[in-house]
């Protein structure tokens, strides 16, 4: 089969699967309970005339989609009504305009609050993962390498230990010892009120920011991709093709870099794939913690306040970003395996 | 092994060697205890045995290409002068397809699934050659797939295009890249159809006989052993059970060993005959008989056979075995 046609397939069903989430992401969170005038909020005091102007104001007077009024508590209502008059199609219509509604809390556009927090969180976990990826490999290799000597040992304890931590507990440890030892900032992006006159001291103050959240999550992230780089590549050095190339007089290190790491990319690929699109929301402890202004902390904090526009926006990122990964690991994929091609 | 007048000159030389693969904890299993064979220039030496009699494990030591357990505990390779087994990692690594190369069983996996056959052959040119011409390079990885009958143009592809017995061809061109001296054959054709089977061998013996090529040619199959070989070792449980030339193996065996496996195979001139099989199973490595190792199953056994293993004794000056009855006659 013809690349471009592999390609056009993959990109087809990352659209469908894309729909299909926007769809269930709508009707989620019509199924969930309450609206803002009755559970976001909650101010015996708010009249009928001020409770009724927020429901008109984000839409919720509008039946939900046709023959249902509303979906919790189970209202029918007409069938007849025009559907573009209906939450669904309005939210459909409004998405492809670029627009996700507007937060409950914030009272802003929702598109806009995500916007800047998402660039917060793609530099925190960029680097944060870059660094877990780099080292992480190199351990992985270098313990399949020196497989079962003190090396191996020494770096399979200390892959296991840190990948059986949890997040929360190391950023706090982190913190604690980084704010007292190491006089780091503890917590946000930048120094509230900072006196910053110029690019490079912003740039220092956002690099001391970014220490302790990065290096909480490469220690989270590194012992998984160790152990996954140190058994795939033991499985690939022990295959036929190693031992033609030993025989072809190769050295070791030849062997490592011509032979034995593009096959053992294969599943490194689809764990990073799949890391990349999860930790947009799975930064959520870590942010949390350091007080990062990032995705994760927006969502903690639109969960806390039942900010559902927000939620709904967020879960939407995360669900384009997992299936822009995965998208991106099956087209690497082909590239790496010239046997996927054909699949 | 041929008494010619122009006897060839002697390429290799392998001296009571002997191989144990060690365990943390466990007494070594002896693979393989003094085996002593030579290969002359343009010889094909067959190595015949049973599943795990060593074969194998012979056979990788002489390029040192044992797994990290396998230990050479004695003996010596003599190659071309030189004793493989003194030679540096980096020196071995010279003689490691320049001069000694391998085909081998899997058809299937020696080749990396993720780089083109003509890559993998390339690269067996520049590790020993330094080739800056890109286009002689590429010509000459077209002659060889040329030579095993692969048409040049396939070299873009990746092995899981090709079909097993084209895989086959490939290993063998790549094997036959740097003009070694010495092939060995690691049952080549075991995991290929038998129509195939056939189509390989005879391009191996083409090849053979056009390049000059010594050949060892490790298999199961007597057939084939009496159809291509000069002369034979027969291993059985990690010793030398016989050796000599392939017409005295075959009409003169003096090791009842060899005897049973003869009558084990098929003979054309007496169809009718039952195939006769050998008892038993060959012998743990790690569980050795205190006495010759294929006294359990020896139809000849008597009792010196269970407390006295066997030295190799030569019943004339080109034919040796390991048996008590011969050193009795």
């Amino acid at each position: 089969m013809n690349r471009s046609r592999v390609l056009a397939r993959r990109i087809a069903w990352a659209l469908f699967t894309l729909l299909f989430v926007v769809v269930l992401n709508f009707f989620l969170f019509r199924v969930l309970p309450g609206d803002p005038a009755r559970a976001g909020i909650r101010d015996p005091r708010l009249t009928r005339e001020a409770q009724e102007a927020i429901r008109v104001r984000f839409g919720l007077d509008k039946p939900v989609i046709n023959c249902f009024e509303s979906l919790n508590p189970v209202k029918l209502g007409s069938c007849e009504v025009n559907p573009f008059e209906t939450q669904f199609f309005i939210y459909i219509g409004n998405l492809l305009k670029g627009d996700l509604g507007i937060s409950y809390h914030l009272n802003q556009p929702v598109a806009d609050i995500l916007r800047a927090r998402l660039w917060n969180t793609v530099l925190l976990i960029g680097a944060g993962q870059i660094l877990a990826i780099i080292l992480g490999m190199g351990l992985g290799i270098a313990a399949a390498w020196k497989a079962r000597t003190a090396i191996d040992y020494l770096a399979l304890l200390g892959s296991l230990m840190a990948w059986s931590l949890p997040t929360f507990w190391l950023g706090i440890i982190l913190l604690f010892w980084g704010s007292t030892d190491l006089g780091l900032p503890i917590g946000g992006k930048l120094t509230a009120g900072g006196s910053a006159t110029n690019m490079v001291d912003e740039w220092i103050d956002l690099g001391r920011h970014m220490i302790l959240p990065t290096l909480t999550y490469t220690i989270v992230f590194l012992g998984e991709y160790m152990l996954i780089m140190r058994s795939t590549l033991l499985d690939v050095l022990s295959e036929d093709y190693i031992l033609t190339a030993k025989a072809k007089g190769l050295s070791t290190f030849q062997i490592l870099k011509d032979h034995a790491l593009q096959n053992a990319m294969l599943p490194m690929v689809t764990l990073i794939a799949l890391n990349l699109g999860f930790t947009v929301a799975g930064a959520i402890q870590i942010e949390s913690v350091f007080s990062w202004p990032g995705l994760g902390g927006a969502i903690y904090e639109a969960v806390v306040r039942r900010d559902y526009p927000m939620l709904q926006g967020a879960f939407l990122w995360i669900a384009i970003a997992v299936i822009a990964a995965n998208l991106i690991a099956d087209l690497l994929y082909s590239t790496l395996d010239p046997r996927v091609e054909a699949g | 092994m041929i008494n010619d007048t122009n006897i060839p000159s002697t390429l290799m030389e392998v001296n009571h060697l002997s191989i144990d693969y060690v365990t943390p904890g466990r007494p070594p299993a002896h693979a393989v205890e003094d085996v002593t064979l030579t290969l002359r220039e343009g010889e094909v030496l067959g190595l015949v045995g049973e599943s795990g009699c060593g074969k194998t494990t012979l056979m990788l030591s002489l390029m040192r290409l044992l797994p990290a357990a396998g230990r050479i505990v004695g003996g010596e390779v003599n190659f071309m002068g030189t004793d493989l087994l003194n030679l540096s990692e980096t020196d071995i690594a010279d003689v490691r397809w320049k001069r000694i190369s391998m085909i081998f069983q899997g058809a299937m996996n020696a080749l990396n699934p993720v780089r083109t056959v003509g890559d993998q052959i390339s690269e067996a040119i520049t590790q020993h050659i330094p080739m800056n011409d890109k286009t002689a390079l590429d010509n000459r990885v077209g002659e060889l797939l040329d030579l095993v009958g692969i048409a040049p143009h396939r070299k873009v592809e990746y092995p899981h295009q090709y079909s097993g017995g084209m895989r086959q061809r490939a290993m063998i061109a790549m094997a036959l890249a740097c003009t070694p001296q010495v092939v060995i054959a690691d049952e080549p054709t075991t995991a290929l159809d038998v129509m195939i089977q056939a189509q390989i061998l005879e391009l191996l013996q083409t090849l053979q006989q056009k390049l000059g090529l010594a050949i060892i040619l490790v298999t199961h199959d007597l057939g084939l052993v009496a159809e291509m070989c000069d002369s034979v070792l027969v291993m059985y449980g990690g010793v030398t059970a016989e050796y000599s030339d392939v017409d005295t193996i075959f009409n003169e065996p003096k090791h009842p060993y060899t005897q049973e496996l003869l009558k084990a195979f098929p003979d054309l001139s007496n169809p009718r005959e039952t195939l006769a099989s050998i008892p038993g199973y060959p012998p743990r490595l790690d569980a050795l008989p205190p006495g010759c190792r294929f006294a359990p199953r020896c139809p000849a056994v008597f009792d010196r056979c269970h407390v006295e293993q066997p030295d190799i004794h030569a019943v004339t000056p080109t034919h040796y075995t390991s048996c008590h009855l011969v050193e009795n006659s």
